[in-house]
Protein backbone atom coordinates (compact mmCIF):
# COMPACT_ATOMS: atom_id res chain seq x y z
CA UNK A 1 0.00 0.00 0.00
CA UNK A 2 1.23 3.31 -1.09
CA UNK A 3 0.80 6.53 1.31
CA UNK A 4 0.40 9.79 -0.91
CA UNK A 5 2.93 12.02 0.64
CA UNK A 6 2.00 16.01 -0.39
CA UNK A 7 5.41 17.55 -1.76
CA UNK A 8 8.42 18.46 0.27
CA UNK A 9 7.84 22.02 1.86
CA UNK A 10 4.23 22.17 1.85
CA UNK A 11 3.38 20.18 5.00
CA UNK A 12 6.15 21.48 6.92
CA UNK A 13 6.33 24.89 7.82
CA UNK A 14 9.76 26.66 6.88
CA UNK A 15 11.44 28.84 9.72
CA UNK A 16 10.11 31.92 7.89
CA UNK A 17 6.59 30.59 8.59
CA UNK A 18 6.84 29.62 12.02
CA UNK A 19 8.44 33.33 13.07
CA UNK A 20 5.30 34.90 11.18
CA UNK A 21 2.62 32.36 12.86
CA UNK A 22 4.35 33.85 16.26
CA UNK A 23 4.04 37.17 15.11
CA UNK A 24 0.49 36.63 13.93
CA UNK A 25 -0.35 35.02 17.55
CA UNK A 26 1.47 37.93 19.14
CA UNK A 27 -0.41 40.31 17.21
CA UNK A 28 -3.96 38.55 17.53
CA UNK A 29 -3.02 38.73 21.58
CA UNK A 30 -2.01 42.38 21.44
CA UNK A 31 -5.09 43.80 19.79
CA UNK A 32 -7.14 41.37 21.29
CA UNK A 33 -5.91 42.96 25.07
CA UNK A 34 -6.29 46.44 23.26
CA UNK A 35 -9.60 46.29 22.27
CA UNK A 36 -10.79 44.44 25.92
CA UNK A 37 -9.36 47.56 27.63
CA UNK A 38 -11.56 49.69 26.25
CA UNK A 39 -14.24 48.10 28.55
CA UNK A 40 -12.92 49.81 31.54
CA UNK A 41 -12.76 53.78 32.06
CA UNK A 42 -10.32 53.50 33.82
CA UNK A 43 -6.42 54.34 34.50
CA UNK A 44 -6.34 50.63 34.53
CA UNK A 45 -8.11 50.03 31.63
CA UNK A 46 -5.29 52.46 29.80
CA UNK A 47 -2.23 50.80 31.22
CA UNK A 48 -4.09 47.15 30.16
CA UNK A 49 -3.79 49.02 26.37
CA UNK A 50 -0.09 50.13 26.51
CA UNK A 51 1.49 46.87 28.65
CA UNK A 52 0.98 43.97 27.59
CA UNK A 53 -1.52 45.64 24.71
CA UNK A 54 0.51 47.76 22.50
CA UNK A 55 3.77 45.93 23.96
CA UNK A 56 2.15 42.52 22.29
CA UNK A 57 1.10 44.42 19.41
CA UNK A 58 4.78 46.05 18.87
CA UNK A 59 6.79 42.85 19.36
CA UNK A 60 4.26 40.94 16.63
CA UNK A 61 5.47 43.36 14.27
CA UNK A 62 8.93 43.57 15.22
CA UNK A 63 9.40 40.17 14.86
CA UNK A 64 7.70 40.32 11.42
CA UNK A 65 9.92 42.56 9.85
CA UNK A 66 13.27 41.30 11.70
CA UNK A 67 11.82 37.88 10.27
CA UNK A 68 11.14 39.09 6.49
CA UNK A 69 14.40 41.24 6.73
CA UNK A 70 16.78 38.72 7.72
CA UNK A 71 15.07 35.65 5.24
CA UNK A 72 17.39 34.44 2.54
CA UNK A 73 15.17 32.89 0.69
CA UNK B 1 -24.15 56.57 9.71
CA UNK B 2 -21.46 53.94 10.18
CA UNK B 3 -19.64 55.72 13.54
CA UNK B 4 -15.69 55.83 14.07
CA UNK B 5 -15.95 53.67 16.81
CA UNK B 6 -17.56 50.86 15.04
CA UNK B 7 -15.27 51.02 12.28
CA UNK B 8 -12.49 50.72 14.48
CA UNK B 9 -14.26 47.70 16.45
CA UNK B 10 -14.85 45.99 12.79
CA UNK B 11 -10.85 46.53 11.42
CA UNK B 12 -10.06 45.11 14.52
CA UNK B 13 -12.32 42.23 14.14
CA UNK B 14 -11.12 41.90 10.74
CA UNK B 15 -7.37 42.19 11.71
CA UNK B 16 -7.23 39.51 14.30
CA UNK B 17 -9.30 37.49 11.97
CA UNK B 18 -6.97 37.80 9.05
CA UNK B 19 -3.82 37.71 11.98
CA UNK B 20 -5.37 34.56 13.16
CA UNK B 21 -5.68 32.65 9.96
CA UNK B 22 -1.61 33.66 9.56
CA UNK B 23 -1.15 31.90 12.68
CA UNK B 24 -3.13 28.92 10.97
CA UNK B 25 -1.94 28.74 8.15
CA UNK B 26 1.30 30.23 7.62
CA UNK B 27 2.15 28.88 4.19
CA UNK B 28 -0.40 30.76 2.23
CA UNK B 29 2.19 33.26 2.26
CA UNK B 30 4.16 31.61 -0.01
CA UNK B 31 2.61 33.05 -3.14
CA UNK B 32 2.45 36.90 -4.14
CA UNK B 33 -0.70 37.71 -2.45
CA UNK B 34 0.04 35.87 1.40
CA UNK B 35 2.57 38.38 0.99
CA UNK B 36 0.90 40.89 0.84
CA UNK B 37 -1.19 39.84 3.02
CA UNK B 38 1.08 39.38 5.81
CA UNK B 39 2.38 42.83 5.57
CA UNK B 40 -1.00 44.59 5.51
CA UNK B 41 -2.31 42.17 8.72
CA UNK B 42 1.19 42.08 10.76
CA UNK B 43 1.97 45.61 10.12
CA UNK B 44 0.06 48.34 8.65
CA UNK B 45 -3.29 47.55 10.49
CA UNK B 46 -1.87 46.33 14.17
CA UNK B 47 0.03 49.76 14.08
CA UNK B 48 -2.71 52.07 12.77
CA UNK B 49 -5.27 50.33 15.02
CA UNK B 50 -2.66 50.92 17.89
CA UNK B 51 -1.99 54.61 16.86
CA UNK B 52 -5.98 55.29 16.68
CA UNK B 53 -6.38 53.27 19.49
CA UNK B 54 -3.97 55.19 21.81
CA UNK B 55 -5.86 58.71 20.80
CA UNK B 56 -8.98 56.98 21.83
CA UNK B 57 -7.51 56.20 25.06
CA UNK B 58 -6.23 60.07 25.30
CA UNK B 59 -9.36 61.14 24.75
CA UNK B 60 -11.54 58.96 26.92
CA UNK B 61 -8.32 59.87 30.02
CA UNK B 62 -9.97 63.49 29.29
CA UNK B 63 -13.58 62.74 30.55
CA UNK B 64 -14.38 63.93 33.98
CA UNK B 65 -15.94 59.94 34.59
CA UNK B 66 -12.37 59.22 33.73
CA UNK B 67 -11.18 61.15 36.46
CA UNK B 68 -13.01 60.60 39.34
CA UNK B 69 -13.50 56.84 38.07
CA UNK B 70 -9.78 56.61 41.28
CA UNK B 71 -11.40 56.19 44.39
CA UNK B 72 -8.68 58.87 45.88
CA UNK B 73 -10.65 61.37 43.63
CA UNK B 74 -14.36 61.20 44.37
CA UNK B 75 -13.87 64.22 47.09
CA UNK B 76 -13.15 66.42 44.41
CA UNK B 77 -15.65 65.23 42.30
CA UNK B 78 -18.51 65.33 45.29
CA UNK B 79 -16.78 68.72 45.59
CA UNK B 80 -18.21 69.95 42.35
CA UNK B 81 -21.75 70.39 43.83
CA UNK B 82 -21.12 71.99 46.51
CA UNK B 83 -24.31 74.98 47.05
CA UNK B 84 -21.48 77.63 47.68
CA UNK B 85 -21.14 79.74 44.35
CA UNK B 86 -17.74 81.12 46.08
CA UNK B 87 -16.37 77.58 45.75
CA UNK B 88 -14.69 78.18 42.15
CA UNK B 89 -14.47 74.52 40.88
CA UNK B 90 -18.48 74.32 41.83
CA UNK B 91 -19.51 77.27 40.22
CA UNK B 92 -17.48 76.46 37.33
CA UNK B 93 -18.87 73.11 37.00
CA UNK B 94 -22.57 74.20 37.35
CA UNK B 95 -22.52 77.21 35.37
CA UNK B 96 -20.93 75.25 32.67
CA UNK B 97 -18.36 77.47 32.49
CA UNK B 98 -16.48 74.28 31.84
CA UNK B 99 -17.85 71.41 29.73
CA UNK B 100 -18.89 68.97 32.51
CA UNK B 101 -17.92 65.98 30.44
CA UNK B 102 -14.30 67.02 30.73
CA UNK B 103 -14.60 69.18 34.09
CA UNK B 104 -11.30 68.50 35.32
CA UNK B 105 -9.29 68.18 32.30
CA UNK B 106 -10.41 71.67 31.81
CA UNK B 107 -9.07 73.58 34.62
CA UNK B 108 -6.06 71.50 35.00
CA UNK B 109 -4.68 71.11 31.35
CA UNK B 110 -1.79 72.98 30.37
CA UNK B 111 -2.81 75.97 27.71
CA UNK B 112 0.23 75.88 26.13
CA UNK B 113 1.96 74.03 22.89
CA UNK B 114 2.50 70.48 24.70
CA UNK B 115 -0.31 71.26 26.97
CA UNK B 116 -2.03 68.22 26.23
CA UNK B 117 1.54 66.04 26.41
CA UNK B 118 2.01 67.39 29.72
CA UNK B 119 -1.58 66.85 30.65
CA UNK B 120 -0.68 62.80 30.37
CA UNK B 121 2.50 63.15 31.66
CA UNK B 122 1.11 64.31 35.06
CA UNK B 123 -1.70 61.88 34.37
CA UNK B 124 0.71 59.00 34.28
CA UNK B 125 2.47 59.97 37.58
CA UNK B 126 -0.59 60.12 38.99
CA UNK B 127 -1.31 56.16 37.66
CA UNK B 128 2.34 55.87 39.72
CA UNK B 129 1.20 57.31 42.84
CA UNK B 130 -1.89 55.02 43.05
CA UNK B 131 -0.68 51.99 42.11
CA UNK B 132 2.99 51.90 43.05
CA UNK B 133 3.75 54.46 45.85
CA UNK B 134 0.26 54.41 47.01
CA UNK B 135 -2.01 57.82 47.06
CA UNK B 136 -1.84 59.73 49.61
CA UNK B 137 -5.56 60.98 51.60
CA UNK B 138 -7.50 62.99 49.78
CA UNK B 139 -7.24 65.93 51.78
CA UNK B 140 -3.24 66.11 51.71
CA UNK B 141 -3.63 65.52 47.46
CA UNK B 142 -1.44 68.57 46.41
CA UNK B 143 -1.09 70.08 43.07
CA UNK B 144 2.77 69.33 41.56
CA UNK B 145 3.28 72.88 40.95
CA UNK B 146 1.32 76.17 41.97
CA UNK B 147 -1.87 76.23 39.79
CA UNK B 148 -0.70 79.44 37.10
CA UNK B 149 -3.51 82.24 36.26
CA UNK B 150 -2.45 81.24 32.30
CA UNK B 151 -5.06 78.67 32.91
CA UNK B 152 -8.10 80.99 34.03
CA UNK B 153 -6.97 83.96 31.47
CA UNK B 154 -7.16 81.29 28.70
CA UNK B 155 -10.83 81.43 29.03
CA UNK B 156 -11.40 84.49 31.02
CA UNK B 157 -9.14 87.24 29.53
CA UNK B 158 -11.33 89.03 27.17
CA UNK B 159 -14.44 88.05 28.67
CA UNK B 160 -16.81 91.12 29.27
CA UNK B 161 -17.46 89.72 32.67
CA UNK B 162 -13.95 90.18 33.86
CA UNK B 163 -13.10 92.94 31.68
CA UNK B 164 -15.41 95.03 32.99
CA UNK B 165 -14.85 94.25 36.51
CA UNK B 166 -13.11 96.79 38.37
CA UNK B 167 -11.29 94.70 40.77
CA UNK B 168 -9.65 92.59 37.84
CA UNK B 169 -8.99 95.75 35.62
CA UNK B 170 -6.50 97.03 38.68
CA UNK B 171 -4.62 93.75 38.95
CA UNK B 172 -4.48 92.43 35.40
CA UNK B 173 -1.17 92.89 35.15
CA UNK B 174 0.18 91.30 38.11
CA UNK B 175 -2.80 88.70 37.05
CA UNK B 176 -0.86 87.80 33.35
CA UNK B 177 2.67 88.85 34.93
CA UNK B 178 1.73 85.66 37.58
CA UNK B 179 3.15 87.96 40.22
CA UNK B 180 -0.42 87.57 41.70
CA UNK B 181 -2.54 84.85 42.03
CA UNK B 182 -6.15 84.48 40.77
CA UNK B 183 -5.90 81.98 43.58
CA UNK B 184 -5.34 84.98 46.37
CA UNK B 185 -8.98 86.28 46.27
CA UNK B 186 -10.73 83.55 44.46
CA UNK B 187 -9.30 80.40 47.14
CA UNK B 188 -12.26 78.35 47.67
CA UNK B 189 -11.67 75.90 45.22
CA UNK B 190 -12.38 72.16 46.32
CA UNK B 191 -11.56 72.25 50.16
CA UNK B 192 -12.20 68.36 50.18
CA UNK B 193 -11.91 67.84 53.36
CA UNK B 194 -15.23 69.46 54.33
CA UNK B 195 -17.18 68.69 51.33
CA UNK B 196 -19.61 65.97 53.38
CA UNK B 197 -20.43 68.59 55.37
CA UNK B 198 -21.56 71.41 53.04
CA UNK B 199 -24.50 71.70 51.04
CA UNK B 200 -25.05 69.90 47.97
CA UNK B 201 -26.70 71.20 44.76
CA UNK B 202 -29.38 69.45 43.46
CA UNK B 203 -30.55 70.83 39.92
CA UNK B 204 -33.80 71.69 39.58
CA UNK B 205 -36.43 68.72 38.56
CA UNK B 206 -33.87 66.67 40.20
CA UNK B 207 -34.78 66.98 43.74
CA UNK B 208 -35.78 63.60 45.39
CA UNK B 209 -34.72 61.57 42.44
Amino acid sequence: MTVAREPAGAAEPTRLEGRLRLAAVLVVLGLAVEAISFAALHPAGFFAFLAPGALLVAAGIALYLWSIASDRG
Amino acid sequence: MLSIELFFAAAVVVTVALAALLALRPEVTRGRGGRILAFVVLFVLPALLTAGGLQAHLEQAKSTEFCLSCHVMEPYGESLWTEDPSFVAASHFQNRRVPREQACYSCHTDYTMFGDVNAKVRGLRHVWVQYVVGPPPPEEIELYSPYRNRECLHCHAGARAFLENELHAEVLAELRSEEMSCLDCHGEVHEVEAVAERERWTPPGEAGE
